[in-house]
């Protein structure tokens, strides 16, 4: 831990600050937690982490407090990930899908797996756990299936959903630079929302003769 | 093996494609030095990346100017001087060859198969003299994977991952830092994986119409879940490779993985099958 934080960013001596936040960025996102949820590589990647926010805390202090950004920059923590308690599942066999999640929290797929095989009813909260399982073990192919079945069964669950836009997600073709590990959930991000705006008011405008105008800038 | 993992040639340095063809070059000779000329006929693409990543940890060793014997009339060229890596994965790349014309044999009774067996009988013999345990990891993993091949089980997950047990556990006999051992099992672990679900995919027409064991077609598999499939893998692997910290061959080895690999899977994906002709 005791590199040369210029090392740790892969950055030269003579680097600008601009230089080195843009290395910090782009570290970050290399080892953000966020990747590295379903992952046994959790703790490795969170110490990493750690090592570039030390590393980039010392840069940016050293730099006679030039940039701000150094008071709010190294705020990326890991968090638990998966949550094994925090369950709003209140339907039958309640107790044995909350030892269950318990068990796929300490990362004990055994366990869990024989505690799932024993319970008879196999509704939306039996397929996401065995689908989480599967996916924990790396069979990505039943985890597809079973975590999709889950959100069929209940589509409006916000737990399963969001297990099964982020499954689909990671399905994705690698592009550098990790555009597709970071693609959104649902299609309404900051980005198409403003262009689809823009495309709005062009409309708009064209229909209204140009008496509509949302926008005034374009 | 099976030459999937290799580098994506247009994007690499001058000097970086030198230093992978001196990997590869080195690994045919170090075969050559190790288990006798005809042994050399088994060197695998794939192995020439173990080799690398298994030097990565290390400061490069650097090269040799050596005349090939196998093209004696080519100028002297540029050879990865001898290292662990390159006499792990010589052992390897003669193991694996090995079992797999046995089990080519046993299964589809190919002839050449038996005969190439034969051939490599003594070097398989030296090799699981010399590295028992990765001779113990690869036989084992074969018959792990042999047997769910022979049931004909109608999953996907089952034989892929018994590949990718087996390569984690040749890679954990790999002379390698432990501090890395976590990150580069993750990543022979997937990369095995990737390995088996690319050449099943590649295999299904022939498979087809041969009848033999093939994981898409048991489970009726189509694109969209193939191409889910492989790219899981690929990215599982690639978050492994991104926690390494690799002393050398660090351009080559990310353009193997970032490029190479990710644009085969594409360039796979987007064709229909290894016979099918692409349109000029």
């Amino acid at each position: 831990m005791n590199n040369n934080p210029y090392k740790v960013l892969g950055v030269s001596e003579s680097a600008s600050q601009e230089e080195i936040r843009a290395a910090y960025l782009s570290l970050v996102k290399k080892y953000h937690p966020d990747k590295y949820r379903d992952s046994d590589l959790k703790e490795i990647a969170n110490d990493k982490l750690m090592e570039v926010n030390e590393a980039y805390e010392t840069l940016t202090k050293k730099g006679n407090g030039k940039g701000s950004s150094a008071s709010s920059s190294g705020s990326y923590q890991s968090y638990g990930g998966y949550s094994g308690a925090g369950s709003a599942y209140s339907g039958p066999n309640a107790a044995e899908f909350a030892r269950a999640r318990s068990y796929i929290s300490l990362n004990n797929l055994t366990a869990a797996k024989q505690i799932l095989d024993r319970i008879d009813t196999r509704n939306a909260e039996w397929y996401y756990l065995y689908g989480i399982i599967y996916l924990r073990q790396g069979w990505y192919d039943k985890a597809n299936e079973y975590i999709t079945n889950a959100y069929q069964q209940e589509p409006n669950n916000a737990e399963y959903s969001s297990a099964y836009h982020t499954v689909r997600n990671t399905g994705n073709p690698y592009t550098r630079g990790g555009r597709t590990y970071t693609a959104n959930a649902n299609d309404c991000d900051g980005c198409s929302l403003c262009s689809s705006l823009i495309c709005a008011d062009c409309c708009c405008e064209c229909l209204s003769g140009g008496n509509c105008d949302i926008i005034p800038c374009c | 093996m099976f030459g999937y993992i290799g580098p994506e040639k247009g994007e690499l340095k001058v000097r970086e494609l030198g230093e992978y063809q001196a990997y590869y070059c080195g690994l045919c000779r170090t075969i050559g030095r190790r288990y006798g000329q005809a042994s050399r006929l088994t060197l695998s693409y794939d192995c020439a990346f173990i080799a690398m990543l298994v030097d990565a940890f290390l400061p490069c060793r650097g090269c040799e100017k050596r005349r090939c014997a196998y093209k004696p009339l080519k100028r002297a060229q540029m050879m990865a001087k001898p290292s662990e890596g390159l006499a792990f994965a010589a052992d390897m790349n003669v193991l694996l060859s090995w079992y797999k014309l046995r089990d080519n044999w046993s299964d589809e009774k190919r002839v050449f198969s038996a005969a190439g067996a034969l051939a490599l009988h003594a070097a398989k013999k030296r090799a699981a003299r010399e590295n028992p345990r990765l001779c113990a990891a690869i036989e084992s993993g074969v018959a792990a994977l042999s047997a769910i091949e022979r049931k004909k089980t109608a999953s996907v997950d089952a034989p892929a991952d018994a590949f990718g047990v087996m390569m984690r556990d040749c890679v954990r006999c790999a002379p390698i830092d432990e501090k890395e051992a976590k990150a580069v099992e993750s990543l022979s672990y997937n990369i095995g994986k990737w390995i088996y679900l690319m050449d099943a995919w590649d295999d299904r027409e022939q498979d087809a119409k041969s009848g033999s064991y093939n994981p898409f077609l048991a489970c009726g598999a189509e694109k969209e879940r193939a191409a889910f499939l492989l790219n899981r893998t690929l990215n599982e692997a690639i978050k492994a490779f991104d926690l390494m910290n690799l002393a050398s061959h660090k351009g080559v080895l990310e353009n193997i993985i970032y490029e190479g690999c990710v644009n085969r899977t594409q360039t796979l994906l987007n064709r229909g099958g290894k016979h099918e002709q692409q349109p000029v």
